[in-house]
């Protein structure tokens, strides 16, 4: 039976559930942490994250086949991650702003994983100031630098993004700037 | 070999995604101009922070996931297929959105200009805060002064109720969650 992904796609135009759950299976953890790395908000990454593939199953038939299965599904992902993370920027500015509570909302929406308790204390404050600095990119910036350390090609995050490859390395270029004066911060 | 820097690939460089010609000659330029270099070792360390300090997502029982994900299509398939006048409200939110999703975001864009006229006042603050649906990237920070004013803003309860009355769901959402996060605020807010 052909398992790539653009004849399980094919199938999933045709409604073939099986196939479906095949293609789910095969993205859903790459596509919640890319969505949960937009957002930073698991409810949201658990939400949209359904929503994309809910998209890819009903717009399957729509797929030309210009770009590969993997970067047409995160475009649509990603556009649902920017749309909604725009949505929410001006209320959580609204209400984040001069509370106060901010930075410490930041902190607690920075899981753990990855700094264990006998880490050093270094490790974790660099961690805290480079990820909250990511935080602070613009949408298109921020959804570059998670694309990227996902290990997609600069190709792939352009038409991910719908953009230019150029303007591409321009988010990067940008946005590796502004975290480097993050790390310099003491 | 400096007359010309290599801003524009000193990304493609540090990943590695030159093809070798002009790997050759950005490292040809690198080894005369310290500036360049210095971007190109600060830009290497900054992804390798990244990458060390990236962070996993909360762990997910797929399973139970993958039924939710079932439920959410089955439900919104069945949608598609029921005439709107027979629809339950069902389904994400998106979904349920439906036809009022205009109206709502016309509602929404009003509530925010009259937020940034009660913030700003008309005729101040030359600065365009970001508004609802706007794709501008905002990477502005906010001094205190403007944040110390948003806040005063809340205690204007008229501008609150106002929001109510346009039934902007995501802002009216949101007000529980502001409850949340400003105990204190909200309700004296709410007696004010
Ligand atoms: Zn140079």
């Amino acid at each position: 039976m052909e398992r790539s992904d653009e004849a399980l796609l094919e199938r999933v135009a045709r409604r073939d559930d099986d196939a479906f759950d095949v293609l789910v299976a095969r993205y859903r953890e790459r596509a919640h942490r890319i969505a949960w790395s937009i957002l930073r908000n698991a409810e949201d990454a658990r939400d949209l994250s359904q929503e994309a593939f809910i998209r890819l199953y009903r717009s399957a038939g729509s797929f030309r086949g210009s770009a590969r299965v993997s970067t047409w599904f995160y475009r649509i992902l990603v556009n649902l991650c920017l749309d909604h993370r725009r949505r929410r920027r001006w209320w959580d500015r609204f209400v984040d702003s001069g509370s106060g509570a901010g930075d410490t909302a930041l902190l607690d929406r920075l899981p753990a994983a990855g700094v264990h308790p006998d880490d050093d204390l270094a490790r974790g404050e660099t961690m805290s100031r480079v990820w909250s600095a990511v935080d602070r990119l613009s949408s298109h910036q921020r959804a570059a630098v998670v694309l990227q350390l996902e290990g997609l090609p600069t190709s792939e995050i352009a038409e991910a993004l719908g953009c230019s490859e150029a303007t591409v390395r321009v988010h990067l270029h940008r946005a590796l700037a502004a975290l480097r004066k993050s790390l310099r911060e003491t | 070999m400096t007359a010309r820097h290599v801003d524009a690939e000193v990304v493609p460089y540090v990943l590695g995604e030159l093809a070798s010609e002009d790997r050759a000659r950005v490292e040809t330029h690198l080894a005369a101009c310290r500036p360049c270099r210095e971007t190109a070792a600060s830009f290497r360390t900054v992804l390798t922070e990244l990458v060390a300090t990236r962070a996993q997502p909360p762990a997910v029982h797929w399973s139970r996931w993958q039924a939710e994900l079932r439920r959410k299509l089955d439900s919104r398939l069945e949608r598609s297929r029921t005439p709107p006048h027979e629809r339950e409200v069902a389904g994400p939110r998106h979904a349920r959105l439906g036809w009022h999703a205009v109206p709502l975001a016309l509602s929404g864009a009003l509530a925010a200009v009259l937020l940034y006229l009660a913030v700003h006042g008309i005729g101040q603050e030359p600065r365009v805060p970001q508004l609802v649906g706007d794709p501008r990237p905002a990477d502005l920070t906010l001094d205190e002064t403007i944040a110390g004013r948003r806040l005063d803003m809340l205690r204007h309860y008229s501008v609150v109720e106002r929001l109510d009355l346009l039934e902007d769901l995501d802002v009216i959402g949101n007000l529980d969650r502001l409850a949340d996060v400003k105990e204190g605020r909200a309700s004296a807010m709410a007696e004010g």
